[in-house]
């Protein structure tokens, strides 16, 4: 058991100064990023602490007092709600319900758009599914209630075949779906520019060696497409899984109404409204931030462990 | 794991290391005042009546503005990031008031305005015509400047939540009645009309509320305008679960499946109701016809409607006298108030003397034509009679005839006291034709207070100021969440027996019961 | 997935080549999918382009149009000459340019280092980074941070705060990542050093990625304005983005104003939101051409 003899020429310890001589330009070119992270990201981080207190502005973070329950108390008030755990629901369905659909949606643009053979055609198509994403969800937002609303394009055409108007907007699950296809109108087209960008990275001899082996239009996107992008879309999808708790504020409070917060309230269009239409003290909107946080960070380890386990290259 | 726990105790590490910066508070200099508004719009301060202000007082003036869409955010932050300007303002109403005016008073975020006013006798006379005054005071002290709207003296001021019709369909359609004033059964027999000759056929409403102000047919039903209501016990409950509340609903609840109000008043977007109105797609709108709210809907259906006479534009924003099922008009609640203007506690105390000595000559005599007109002898002149008249060389009229604004300061920064009620009858940016018609149907609502017809919604001072801690959390969201559900239960999307436990769930419950419990004492 | 499967049944053509120009039945079924996808993309658009040139008095009475039934360009007179908007203007080409540049240096940097394999504390690094993009101090201590920096009300606190975005870092590792690792053995035997390696042999090669996320800066600079809100009071710094949201929620907003509030006209708004997008509408086209430049490099090196 004499280990302490041998000496491990392989062990990082060992070879320290060596190792970092020899990494010195990365190190050098990661130094800018530590900075930056460490000013902009974890000095403020010392505000999580406010979740556990009772936030006095004059007093700043540091000198609040702690919040009743040993500190625990914001949380308390947050999960005795029964509110909370609804609106924790419609985020989670909402969120989970997006990362897909808007996955497959940009992925299916993506594959379309990487088909078609007239150069000037795909050129323009591309361009113009790009559009939408240059809006902001103000405008998409009253573009959907003036398409959908009761003096709306559609209802004309419902009235002029004699029918009834129908009041779409406050119908909670008609409501999901806005929801959905106004998510994949504005950002499918935009979000597949990163697919086809990796698209266009992928050799044209692998294409000419699969059109030599008499391979069909499917078969190539199967075998050669697909797996070629597999890589940025796990990576992609990975990281929209940490988005599942935030589900779209923006768009969600630019399209909403009282008659759907029974499906449509998510937690952040929640805490918006108690921290500014109610004036609530700013811990609440903190506690929650922090639940979030945790909760969306458990999740994505699990998916990236996931990832890993069916061996893809996970992020952390 | 380990990886993990190496990042959270560098996190712990770094938490110590930068805790300091909470530590340092902002710089005040004090020869210059920084002001921000959300009404001063797009004004930036550079103009000679501000450069004149300054060099009377001595003192620069920076000033900026809260953006619309954001101020909340924008206010909130500030007061959290302890980066409030020396005087801001802020829209409280005594729904908001007890969670943030009290909060920051406490906290010590905001200053007191000096107990003894008399040194600024305009000020103090302004501050003193607000109802209710006592009741905003802390500990005796006063920490803002409620931003009045109505006060007293020659001006309209009721603020007319009510109304707006075409006066030339129910003249087509024959159920048009003298001076506009119609009973309640008149008044549904006109709405009942609109919609068999108008609506059935396309793309028409009888009757919309504003955004904000729906169901408005409660209001000749209901007691209280908001949330509390006092029953024939003289306790207090939820004015949503009332009998003449349910009653008014139940009527809302049947425009609504008759179609009479067609138009989907959930609609999340403001100005879409004010849009169907300006395109004469609307017979009957409820609106707060406050001066510039009813100038601009008279401007926007002249710019609709081309050629159109000064009859016919009256008789398309003609505004309705509509007498409740008892027979008497009814007027939603009238806020003396709706915005504070507060003091940062960083100031000095030299530096609130000399704001509060701008503020007091912007309210004297002398500063307050500065503000209406300009200079005098250059903006405007005054005969021996004391007739002002406006120069051509200080004023210029756009196409149709109208006034120009020019950025007067004094004007801008006269809005941190109140925002020009005071001034509207003489004040060249008001439209005449609107005031008038709006100072008319004042007097009339005036005579009929008198005669004892007029029922005003107003919340007993005792319980709108009372400031306990479930109430003072609370009481925003409960007038949110309620307003949402009598939304829901109009349109169907909820029952009755749910309606009715919404209203008086567990947080009204608590609530009330602290509010009956504070009123016993 | 299931409209993708679909597609297996639809006939296809036996010996489809990528260099064969003939167009089969599957080529019109892509095109018509595509045609119809942007006909609905177009079509609001089209609508908010018909208010924009209607009058007032047009639109308020028939705000459905398929057709202009007259044409006014007053709308983008008064766009053209409103100052607010060309202040906006001003500053949001200073954070395109300026902002856009910083981003992409240090967050191509940032990607390169981070993609290479072994160097020491790397993975200390990436966790430490990783945390950050779901632990936040929240609102309230950064808005200490920013008026400790000094950067409150300054122009540059709508760009020294977002030099690296993690997202985008994350893909370009991935893209590093994804290049052939002999190159870097090949330059390291002719004796380069990290930092010429990546100038000379990866950096080139990045190009369409680097175009992709150069886009993704520019178009997020182009619509910033979060930051300009929370932080920015002169008006003069207020970029455009910020401009024109201040003037959308105006036009709608019934708030209780005095007579000095501008009620912008649905028109009017319509022109300005044609005003801030059609540039980025315009440059977009031209990054395109990156993509296939990238792709060409990509072919001669891959």
């Amino acid at each position: 058991m004499n280990k302490k003899l041998i000496i491990d020429r392989n062990s990082p310890l060992n070879d320290f100064g060596g190792r970092v001589k020899k990494s010195r330009y990365l190190i050098l070119m990661i130094i800018p990023a530590i900075i930056y992270y460490l000013v902009f990201c974890y000095a403020p981080m010392y505000g999580i602490l406010i979740a556990f207190k009772r936030y006095l502005p004059k007093q700043g973070i540091m000198g609040s007092p702690w919040a009743e329950m040993s500190g625990f108390g914001n949380f308390y008030t947050i999960f005795q709600d029964p509110y909370f755990w609804k609106v924790l629901r419609n985020t989670v369905i909402i969120g989970v319900c997006k990362i897909f659909i808007s996955f497959i949606a940009a992925l299916l643009v993506a594959l379309l758009i990487n088909e078609i053979r007239l150069r000037f055609f795909k050129k323009t198509v591309q361009t113009i599914v790009t559009f939408p994403h240059f809006l902001s969800w103000v405008i998409v937002g009253g573009l959907v209630a003036n398409i959908f609303g009761t003096s709306g394009i559609i209802n004309d055409v419902i009235a002029s075949t004699g029918a009834e108007r129908v009041q779409f907007l406050a119908n909670g699950k008609v409501f999901l779906s806005l929801i959905f296809g106004s998510d994949v109108w504005k950002e499918a087209g935009w979000s597949s520019i990163i697919y086809l960008a990796t698209m266009a990275g992928i050799s044209p001899e692998l294409y000419e060696a699969a059109d030599i082996d008499g391979a069909t239009r499917l078969q190539k996107i199967w075998h050669i497409t697909l797996p070629a992008i597999k890589p940025t879309a796990i990576l992609l999808l990975i990281l929209s899984v940490g988005g599942i708790l935030s589900a779209g504020f923006d768009q969600i409070f630019n399209m909403y109404n009282p008659l759907v917060y029974d499906v449509a309230d998510i937690i952040d269009t929640y805490i918006y409204r108690s921290t500014f239409r109610e004036w609530q003290p700013a811990e609440i909107g903190a506690a929650v931030g922090l639940f979030k946080s945790v909760v969306s960070f458990i999740l994505v380890i699990i998916v990236d462990r996931i990832a890993k386990l069916s061996g893809e290259r996970g992020i952390i | 794991m380990k990886k993990i726990v190496l990042i959270l105790l560098t996190l712990t590490l770094l938490f110590g290391l930068f805790a300091g910066f909470t530590a340092c508070g902002p710089k005040d200099d004090e020869g210059t005042i920084t002001i921000r508004n959300l009404y001063f719009n797009d004004w930036n301060g550079d103009d000679a009546y501000t450069a004149f202000l300054e060099e009377k007082f001595g003192v620069k003036i920076k000033t900026s503005t809260y953006s619309w869409a954001d101020w909340d955010q924008q206010v909130a932050s500030a007061i959290n990031g302890g980066n409030v300007t020396d005087v801001f303002q802020a829209d409280i109403d005594s729904y908001n008031f007890a969670n943030s005016y009290r909060f920051w008073a406490e906290d010590g975020d905001i200053r007191a305005l000096p107990s003894d006013l008399s040194a600024w006798p305009n000020l103090k006379k302004l501050i003193e015509s607000v109802n209710d005054i006592e009741k905003l005071k802390i500990n005796g002290k006063l920490y803002g400047i409620p931003v009045a709207k109505n006060i007293k003296g020659g001006e309209p001021d009721f603020t007319p939540f009510t109304y707006v019709y075409r006066r030339d369909w129910a003249k087509q359609y024959g159920v048009y009645k003298e001076n506009d004033i119609y009973t309640w059964e008149e008044f549904n027999t006109l709405l009942q009309t609109f919609y068999n000759k108008k609506c059935k056929s396309g793309d028409f409403y009888a009757l919309v509320d504003v955004e904000w102000g729906f169901p408005s047919v409660v209001n000749f039903y209901k007691d209280a305008p908001h949330c509390f209501a006092i029953d024939g016990s003289g306790k207090v409950v939820s004015n949503y679960g009332t009998d003449p509340y349910l009653s008014g609903l139940t009527l809302a609840k049947s425009f609504v499946s008759n179609k009479i109000y067609g138009y989907e008043q959930y609609s999340s977007n403001e100005g879409d109701a004010n849009k169907k109105y300006y395109g004469g797609r609307v017979g009957v709108f409820y609106e707060n016809l406050s001066l510039s709210n009813y100038s601009t809907l008279r401007t926007k259906i002249q710019e609709a409607n081309r050629n159109l006479s000064q009859d016919a534009l009256d008789d398309m924003t003609a505004i309705m006298k509509v007498k409740g099922p008892d027979g008497k008009f009814a007027l939603e609640g009238q806020e003396d108030w709706f915005s504070m203007t507060f003091f940062s506690s960083h100031i000095s105390d030299e530096k609130m003397k000399k704001i509060l000595d701008i503020m007091d000559y912007l309210l004297s005599e002398e500063g307050t034509m500065l503000a209406a007109y300009g200079f005098e002898d250059y903006d405007y002149t005054v005969d021996a009679l004391g007739n002002v008249s406006l120069t051509e060389a200080g004023w210029e009229k756009d196409s149709t005839g109208r006034y120009i604004d020019k950025y007067n300061g004094a004007k801008y920064l006269r809005y941190m006291c109140t925002l020009g009620y005071d001034m509207t009858s003489y004040d060249p940016m008001t439209d005449q034709k609107s005031y008038e018609i709006l100072a008319n149907w004042t007097e009339f609502m005036k005579e009929q207070q008198a005669a004892g017809n007029l029922r005003v919604l107003n919340e007993d001072p005792a319980v709108k100021w009372l400031n306990t801690a479930n109430k003072a959390r609370s009481a925003g969201k409960l007038l949110e969440d309620a307003n949402a559900a009598v939304m829901q239960y109009c349109y169907g999307s909820i029952t009755l027996d749910k309606y009715k436990a919404a209203v008086n769930d567990s947080t009204w419950q608590k609530v009330l019961k602290e509010i009956n419990e504070a009123l016993a004492n | 997935m299931r409209k993708f499967e679909n597609l297996s049944y639809l006939p296809l053509r036996p010996k489809g080549s990528t260099f064969d120009r003939r167009i089969g039945p599957m080529d019109w079924v892509i095109f018509a999918i595509l045609l119809f996808y942007a006909i609905i993309i177009i079509y609001p658009f089209y609508n908010a382009l018909l208010i924009s040139i209607s009058p007032e008095s047009v639109y308020l009475n028939t705000p459905f149009l398929l057709y202009p039934k007259e044409i006014t360009w007053d709308n983008y007179a008064t766009v053209f000459s409103s100052a607010s908007l060309w202040s906006g203007v001003r500053v949001t080409l200073l954070l395109l340019f300026a902002g856009t540049a910083y981003q992409l240096f240090f967050t191509v940097i940032t990607g390169y280092a981070l993609s290479r394999n072994k160097w020491v504390g790397k993975n200390f690094v990436m966790n430490m980074i990783l945390v950050t993009m779901f632990f936040g101090g929240g609102l309230i201590p950064y808005y200490y941070l920013i008026k400790n920096l000094g950067l409150y009300n300054q122009i540059w606190v709508m760009i020294i705060p977002g030099a690296i975005d993690t997202y985008n870092m994350l893909l370009m590792r991935n893209y590093f990542a994804s290049l052939p690792p002999d190159l870097e053995e090949s330059a390291k035997i002719d004796g380069a050093n990290d930092i010429q390696i990546f100038f000379k042999v990866y950096l080139p090669m990045a190009l369409p990625m680097l175009a992709t996320i150069g886009l993704f800066f520019a178009v997020g600079n182009w619509n910033s304005w979060y930051n300009a809100m929370l932080f920015i009071e002169n008006p003069s710094y207020k970029p455009l983005q910020l401009v024109l949201r201040e003037m959308i929620t105006t036009s709608s907003s019934s708030m209780e104003t005095l007579g000095q509030k501008v009620v912008y006209s649905e028109g009017l708004t319509m022109a300005s939101v044609f005003f801030s997008i059609v540039p980025m509408m315009m440059f977009y086209p031209f990054l395109q051409k990156f993509f296939v430049k990238g792709l060409v490099v990509g072919a001669i090196k891959g």
